[in-house]
């Protein structure tokens, strides 16, 4: 039996009108125009008809929009049969036009015009001026001759003529006799605009651009644009343009049929988007291009297309050994940017240069041979430098190395290694390079500023100055250099003054003050001076030196000298005040083993200066300043000034003030005040993470292993709150302290367990002497781990594991690692 | 992507003085006030090939594969421009009234 199929024809009306309301709504227009129809002709409803005209209209747009103007026009037509109204009879003129049914359009213009607005109706005359233009010159039989459309069109066509005949001044003519308002204005500027593309390329553009966007010639005046810019014309922009569009700007921009033969199989190639094609292409052209140019392109292209290399030496001929481990070596280069993760492509990559070098090296008279073995060598540095591995390859000193002996004058092959040996510790090869550089590079600032600060540390503060000296000479108002130099002069005189050499002392802090400016004196001079002046007169001795041969002392005078007190006197004052001026008296005392105490008393000093809280931050100021310095006895000279520094502490300083202090305090080691400053911080300041941090580090004295749960639990929360607070140094420096190995080591467990009746035989041989064991225990107690680097803190704990001592797994704290070397030689 | 040669328009065997003089020139024909970007490229031209170190450097590594546009710049520097007929314009405006309205 058939099956009774649902068609339109036979479903119910009511179901009919609510799918095709449902199409319409969902705009499935061809779907709804179906079902109106099928719904008019079971019954002729006039809000069913209204539906279709609206549902034909809406699709007519649809489809204008997708670019399908003819069937938009059909559309419309059909609308047009069931009512009169004309609705959006404007689109369908433009529909008619863009569909190419131009005749048509025309007629309906004529016969419409005067009921159409008038910005319309010019609209469309330019159009249609356009269109005739075009060649669409049917059209003219649906116009009358006098209209400006048809009068202006002969002479828009003899400007064109004139024009292309290179009579300038003809088409200038023919251009002045059309009006301003005529259907070819925009045409009539694109012409001006070509009269003067090559003499004024400014200036066509600026007419170009006066051509409106709803203009018809558009495309056409963008073209002309095209052609005219400056520089080249890109492959893209060819590539979107017709045939005789591309002849048109190959015309204007004077390119010969051989050009654009050759744009042509560029093209071909741009679609097949390869680099084989884009080889091929070129030397299909090699006659175009020139052999060298067409070579070179290709050598270029070698390194992302490897396998183009065979075809390249078919074309060329063979290339040297050189030349292909070079370019092999770029290839697996690109690959491995491109696959950072994978380290086989840098390992191959690394691997062809240094067969590259192989390859220089016995080459025999080749050009630029030991630059090319040194850049390729610092290339390979280079290369691991880019991946942040520089420190960590025991390869970059030896190819930095190796590259100098190839070419030995580059600065900043030796600025690299002096800083790889730094970085690394190496001081003995450190001090070569810095040595090596100063001798290669004797007038280069940044090497003897590099030296400079090496022979500081050295505490060779004889050849710092000299350094500096030199360094003056090159770059006179170099203020590092001039601090630099004032600093080593002066340490190299209180070395001289320790030894006795008072005269050379003299001449030593004679040259620091000449380079002193006097808005930039710290009083250190004049400190040092003064306290020179009384150990020449005898009148203090340093506490520990023994009267050599070379001491020079007058007589012992019964009072000091005045001008020796005035110079220190004005020292202190230069310094700051009454709290720093003491200090800095007391550590420059110290430093030459001199009694601060007698000598404050000399001044007659106030024994309790009341200090502002801007001393005491210039004190902080100044610990950082000798900390930097290297001075070891801050702890013992601040201890000096303990009584008024401890109420000072008291003043009221702000919240990063006493960051400060806390930070400076931890920094030299003074536990007590650094206890103070945190537990005076935290109480007006409880959660502020920094404090919390300071006062439990105080509290355990540095040492995490004294530190009870509750503790570590307060810094975890600190470090965190930290880490949200954005405040990146504290959560670290939590971090650091949490998971060090601190020092104090756990009762010897061993101990316990230790039986009596063991055998002594076998603790003579086999084991160890209990008591150097736990001797060493003891000397390890004492140990600060903080100071040793993971190295030495694993060496420790291998110890311990020898000695039979399990490291118990505390707190879940990871045992520092040293960091991972790569292997010498992959 | 051009070369530095392409870009101060000088062979590759372009000496330090030869260099120079082009860096100049184009300097010139772009000052960087009035053209930024482009002085911009001309400047990192001449920063790359600029002395017989830096052009080995370049010949030795630089890898990044010319590209068509390069090539097609290369193909369209000669050339006088000529006037088109008036058909080729006809032609051509028809092909651009065709193409979709912006």
């Amino acid at each position: 039996m058939r099956k009774n199929k649902k068609t339109p024809q036979n479903r119910p009306i009511e179901t009919l009108e609510a799918k095709a309301a449902d199409f319409l709504a969902k705009s499935h227009y061809k779907e709804a125009i179906e079902a109106y129809k099928q719904l008019l002709k079971r019954e002729q409803r006039e809000e069913w008809q209204t539906a279709l005209a609206k549902t034909y209209l809406l699709r007519a747009q649809a489809l204008a929009n997708k670019g399908l103007y003819k069937e938009a026009a059909v559309l419309w037509e059909n609308r047009a049969n069931l009512c009169d109204d004309k609705e959006q009879f404007d689109q369908y003129l433009h529909w008619l036009i863009q569909g190419g049914r131009h005749l048509r359009a025309a007629r309906l213009l004529v016969e419409s015009a005067e009921k159409l607005p008038d910005e319309l109706v010019r609209q469309l005359w330019i159009h249609f001026g356009a269109l005739l233009l075009a060649g669409n010159n049917e059209i003219t039989d649906a116009f009358p001759d006098d209209i400006p459309l048809i009068k202006h069109y002969t002479l828009v066509k003899a400007a064109l003529d004139v024009y292309s005949q290179q009579d300038d001044q003809a088409t200038e003519d023919y251009l002045k006799q059309i009006p301003f308002r005529s259907p070819y204005r925009d045409i009539r500027t694109i012409i001006k605009a070509l009269l003067i593309i090559e003499s004024d390329p400014n200036g066509a553009h600026q007419l170009l651009e006066k051509v409106p966007l709803s203009s018809p010639y558009t495309h056409f005046a963008e073209l002309i644009r095209l052609a005219g810019q400056p520089g080249e014309v890109q492959l893209e922009q060819l590539n979107q343009l017709g045939s005789n569009e591309q002849s048109l700007v190959a015309q204007l921009k004077g390119w010969d049929k051989n050009q654009q033969k050759v744009f042509s199989t560029l093209q071909t190639a741009a679609k097949r988007d390869s680099r084989k094609a884009l080889m091929e292409a070129v030397i299909a052209h090699q006659s175009f291009f020139g052999e060298t140019y067409t070579r070179q392109f290709c050598l270029a292209l070698l390194p992302s297309y490897l396998p183009g290399m065979r075809f390249y030496e078919k074309t060329f001929g063979s290339l040297s050994a050189f030349e292909k481990t070079r370019i092999t070596a770029l290839s697996y280069e690109r690959r491995e940017r491109s696959h950072r993760e994978d380290d086989w492509h840098l390992y191959e990559a690394e691997k062809h240069w240094r067969l590259c070098v192989t390859h220089i090296k016995a080459q025999r008279e080749a050009k630029d041979k030991a630059l090319k073995a040194a850049l390729i060598l610092r290339h390979l540095v280079k290369l691991t430098e880019e991946r942040g591995e520089i420190f960590d390859n025991e390869n970059v000193p030896n190819d930095l190395i190796h590259s100098l002996e190839f070419d030995p004058d580059d600065k900043s092959t030796y600025l690299k290694l002096i800083q790889w040996y730094k970085h690394n510790d190496e001081t003995k090869e450190f001090n070569k390079w810095v040595d090596a550089a100063v001798k290669q590079f004797p007038k280069e600032s940044d090497v003897l500023l590099i030296a400079m600060e090496a022979a500081t540390s050295k505490k060779a503060f004889k050849k710092a100055a000299g350094l500096a000296k030199n360094l003056l000479k090159v770059d006179p108002i170099n203020v590092k250099a001039r601090q630099m130099a004032q600093t080593s002069h002066i340490s190299h005189a209180r070395k001289l003054i320790k030894s006795g050499k008072y005269a050379l002392a003299h001449k030593e802090l004679e040259l620091a003050t000449q380079l002193e400016k006097n808005t930039q004196r710290n009083g250190v001079i004049q400190i040092t001076q003064g306290l020179l002046d009384l150990q020449e007169q005898g009148f203090i001795k340093p506490k520990t030196r023994r009267k050599t041969k070379t001491t020079e002392t007058r007589t012992k005078k019964s009072s000091p000298d005045p001008n020796a007190i005035k110079l220190i006197q004005e020292g202190i004052q230069l310094t700051g005040g009454s709290l720093v001026g003491q200090f800095r008296l007391i550590v420059e005392s110290e430093s030459q083993s001199l009694d601060s105490a007698k000598i404050l008393s000399l001044l007659l000093a106030d024994k309790s200066p009341q200090s502002t809280r801007q001393e005491v931050l210039e004190l902080i100021h100044l610990l950082n300043t000798y900390e930097k310095e290297g001075i070891t006895f801050l702890n013992k000279a601040l201890d000096k000034i303990k009584a008024p520094l401890q109420k000072a502490f008291k003043l009221d300083f702000s919240q990063d003030e006493m960051v400060s202090l806390c930070e400076c305090f931890k920094k030299i080691e003074h536990k007590e005040f650094l206890k103070q400053c945190a537990e005076l911080a935290i109480k007006r300041w409880p959660k502020h993470p920094p404090f919390v941090f300071y006062q439990i580090y105080s509290k355990s004295k540095g040492n995490i292993m004294f530190l009870p749960m509750q503790d570590m639990e307060r810094l975890k929360n600190a470090a965190e709150r930290a880490e949200q607070q954005g405040d990146k140094r504290t959560s670290v420096m939590i971090m650091g302290f949490i998971t060090q190995m601190g020092g104090g080591f756990f009762p010897a467990p061993f101990l316990e367990d230790f039986d009596d009746d063991d055998d002594d035989e076998f603790f003579d041989e086999e084991f160890f002497d209990l008591e150097d064991m736990q001797n060493e225990l003891e000397s390890l107690e004492n140990l600060d781990l903080d100071k040793m680097t993971p190295a030495e803190v694993i060496k420790i704990l291998n110890r311990l594991e020898q000695m039979g001592i399990e490291i118990p797994e505390f707190l879940d704290l990871p045992i520092p690692r040293l960091p991972r070397k790569k292997p010498k030689k992959r | 992507m051009k070369t530095p040669f392409d870009l101060l328009g000088l062979p590759e065997n372009a000496t330090d003085e030869a260099i120079k003089k082009a860096y100049l020139q184009k300097v010139r024909q772009y000052p960087p006030e009035r053209a930024p970007e482009q002085f911009q490229k001309i400047r990192a031209a001449f920063e790359a090939i600029k002395t017989q170190q830096q052009r080995l450097k370049y010949q030795l590594f630089h890898h990044e594969p010319p590209s068509l546009n390069a090539l097609l710049e290369h193909a369209q520097q000669s050339g006088t421009p000529q006037r088109p007929k008036v058909e080729l314009m006809t032609q051509a405006l028809a092909e651009s009234l065709n193409r979709q309205p912006k």
